[in-house]
């Protein structure tokens, strides 16, 4: 019986990766120059030390290796690294408030991002910092202010208590959906370059923001699945949940800590990329059940697989123009997701 | 291994629940505690398990106050069935039931044989092997208490705290679940303490009887000592006839109407 079951979910992951492969693969030939998926393979397996010697990149042209490595491929990564770290953000925090809209951002943080951003853009500094725009940084400075003032406020009367959490951070969103509202009419100039900013892109995804992510999903993940019992066993109630040993308020106080700097970066520098992070992981829930030992990785799986189709289609479907992926996200999202809600008729949640 | 509360004091904001409770719970021993609605019991049990902080007083487990305790450490001591329970996700009755082996799993580390030992026990002896695979949500509410008592017993605890556990069950598994815990306190050395409404059933399985009244022990003893006409009259304001066999072993409490 639990070897059936392991290998139910070792079958899983493993067609989970495959697929992450193959989409990546394919959405790296996409795109205003199509490249051959012969090409693109080729280019691939020259990078991978031992296999590369047996590789002849001849007949491939700098500029298709450029466009590839410069260009495609950080995007790639990009979105396999916000897709995976909201995926993962959203169950923990549906664990948490046990609330089916719950979601990355929940806590406002993607409005207090978006503030500080639209602050940068409107008073136009183009100032780079190690790499990062002011944009980024003021985004990543304003999601942090209001995650702690919501967690502030809610810890006002002592306990945390996650309805106030929840309610304080609806507060501070509309607090700052009202200063960016501001903000857009006191300089028209900068409208467009904000709300776009707000929809969500890849397009300044590189390396260096890549490496900055990277470590802070990684530890994030790894932090997260340590806790993976603890949220199975949250979800009795902060009540029960003592009386078996967990101690309520300093898990909540670690796994809101990482869920929201991961929200926090990922917004910083990619926008607000909405839906990913409520939708997976109620797709991975309605499939694969509620234990969140293989809930946050395979959610972190398939959120990396599907922001990576999203921006693959927001890069060729008008393309030159670009769709803000937050809108594909919704658009073939939705659909998928209802569908399964249709299939499955089962309760995620009670 | 005993329990051992002072003079404790609990409040919600300002208004006051424990006011001054001290007892002594005694090895293998079963206790019921009652009083009326509101009168502290579920306040009380919280504090004995460490969810509640109480403002003053102290509760001692082998002269340890449990305040200095890890969470693991004071679970792997009492376990606590609470009085209505959230089933939140679609977890199976084995996951619930699994989750009570909690204080004794390291992060990352999988449940042991022994683990998987006593999870079987506990299912046995609350007979919930039958519907182990069954969603919780889709059980009845009896079904549902049964597995959550399951939880408590694979918890492996010298104390085991009970709020009201039998108030949704039939009269066959409430006195199976009665029988299981009251063996428990009898044969496998565990102290039960187990709020009850009835009255009859306190009479029928505790030891002991602890009577609350206003946050404070009204009295505590025997059942025969305890459950008297004048005491519940004097605590819930009701006039009784108990009933009583011929030698006086059995007795029967009903209201006068
Ligand atoms: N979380 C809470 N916040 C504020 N007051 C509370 C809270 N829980 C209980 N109380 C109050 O404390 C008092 C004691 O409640 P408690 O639940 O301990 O009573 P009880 O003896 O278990 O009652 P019952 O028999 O109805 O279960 C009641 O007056 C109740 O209104
Ligand atoms: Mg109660």
């Amino acid at each position: 019986m639990v070897s059936e079951g392991k290998r139910k979910y070792f079958i899983k992951y493993i067609l989970l990766l495959i697929t992450l492969i193959a989409v990546a693969t394919i959405a790296a030939c996409l795109g205003a120059v199509k490249i051959s998926l012969h090409e693109t393979l080729t280019i691939f397996l020259s990078k991978i030390p031992l296999i590369k010697q047996l590789i002849s990149t001849e007949n491939i042209s700098s500029t298709t290796e450029t466009i590839i490595m410069s260009l495609r491929l950080p995007r790639i990564f990009m979105a396999m690294l916000v897709g995976a770290g909201l995926s993962m953000a959203g169950v923990v925090f549906q664990g948490i408030f046990k609330n089916p809209l719950a979601d990355p951002y929940i806590l406002g943080i993607s409005s207090g991002a978006s503030l500080g951003a639209a602050l940068a853009i409107a008073f136009g500094s183009q100032a780079i910092f190690f790499g990062f725009g002011l944009i980024s940084l003021s985004a990543f400075l304003g999601a942090f202010i209001v995650m702690f003032l919501v967690y502030f406020i809610a810890k006002a009367g002592g306990k945390l208590v996650t309805n106030t959490l929840i309610l304080s951070g609806v507060a501070i969103s509309f607090m700052s959906s009202s200063f960016i509202s501001m903000l857009i009419i006191a300089s028209r100039e900068n409208t467009t370059r904000i709300v776009f900013w707000t929809m969500g892109s890849l397009t300044s995804a590189n390396g260096t923001k890549i490496l900055v992510m990277l470590p802070i999903i990684a530890f994030g993940f790894i932090f997260l699945l340590a806790f993976s019992k603890d949220i199975n066993i949250l979800s009795s109630g902060d009540e029960t949940a003592v009386s078996m040993g967990i101690n309520v308020n300093k898990v909540k106080f670690i796994l809101l800590g990482i869920t929201s700097l991961i929200t926090a970066i990922s917004v910083a520098f990619c926008g607000v990329i909405g839906f990913v992070g409520l939708i997976i992981p109620h797709a991975i829930r309605l499939l694969s059940g509620p234990d969140h030992k293989h809930l946050i990785p395979l959610s972190a799986l398939s959120g990396a697989i599907f922001l990576v189709i999203c921006d693959t289609l927001a890069r060729v479907v008008m393309a030159p123009t670009e769709i803000p992926i937050g809108a594909i996200t919704a658009l073939f999202g939705a659909p998928f997701f209802i569908y399964l809600l249709i299939k499955n008729k089962k309760k995620v949640f009670i | 291994m005993s329990l051992i509360i002072e003079n404790l004091h609990f409040s919600y904001g300002n208004l006051s629940v424990l006011n001054g409770i001290s007892s002594y719970f005694e090895d293998s021993t079963f206790y019921a505690i009652i009083g009326p609605n509101g009168c502290g019991k579920s306040t009380l049990l919280k504090c004995l398990y460490g969810y509640l902080d109480p403002s003053s007083g102290s509760i001692l487990i082998d002269d340890k106050n449990i305040k200095k305790m890890t969470h693991k450490k004071r679970a792997t001591k009492v376990s606590y069935v609470a009085q209505s329970n959230d089933t939140g996700f679609d977890f199976s009755v084995k996951d619930i039931i699994s989750m009570g082996r909690n204080p004794y799993i390291k992060r990352f580390a999988s449940m042991s044989e022994d683990d998987i030992h006593h999870i079987y026990t506990a299912m046995d002896k609350t007979s919930t092997l039958a519907f182990k695979d069954k969603s919780i949500n889709e059980l009845s509410g009896g079904e549902k208490q049964r597995a959550f008592i399951a939880r408590a017993l694979a918890q492996d605890t010298k104390f085991i705290l009970l709020d009201e556990p039998v108030s949704n069950l039939d009269i066959n598994h409430q006195t199976e679940i009665m029988n299981t815990v009251k063996s428990l306190s009898k044969n496998h050395k565990r102290t039960i303490i187990c709020v009850l409404h009835d009255l009859n059933l306190a009479y029928l399985y505790a030891d002991f009887v602890l009577l609350m009244d206003n946050g404070k022990v009204h009295s505590i003893g025997k059942p025969k000592n305890v459950l008297t006409k004048e005491n519940i009259k004097s605590v819930y304001k009701t006039d009784v006839t108990i009933l009583e066999d011929r030698n006086g072993d059995f007795k029967f409490i009903v209201p006068k109407i």
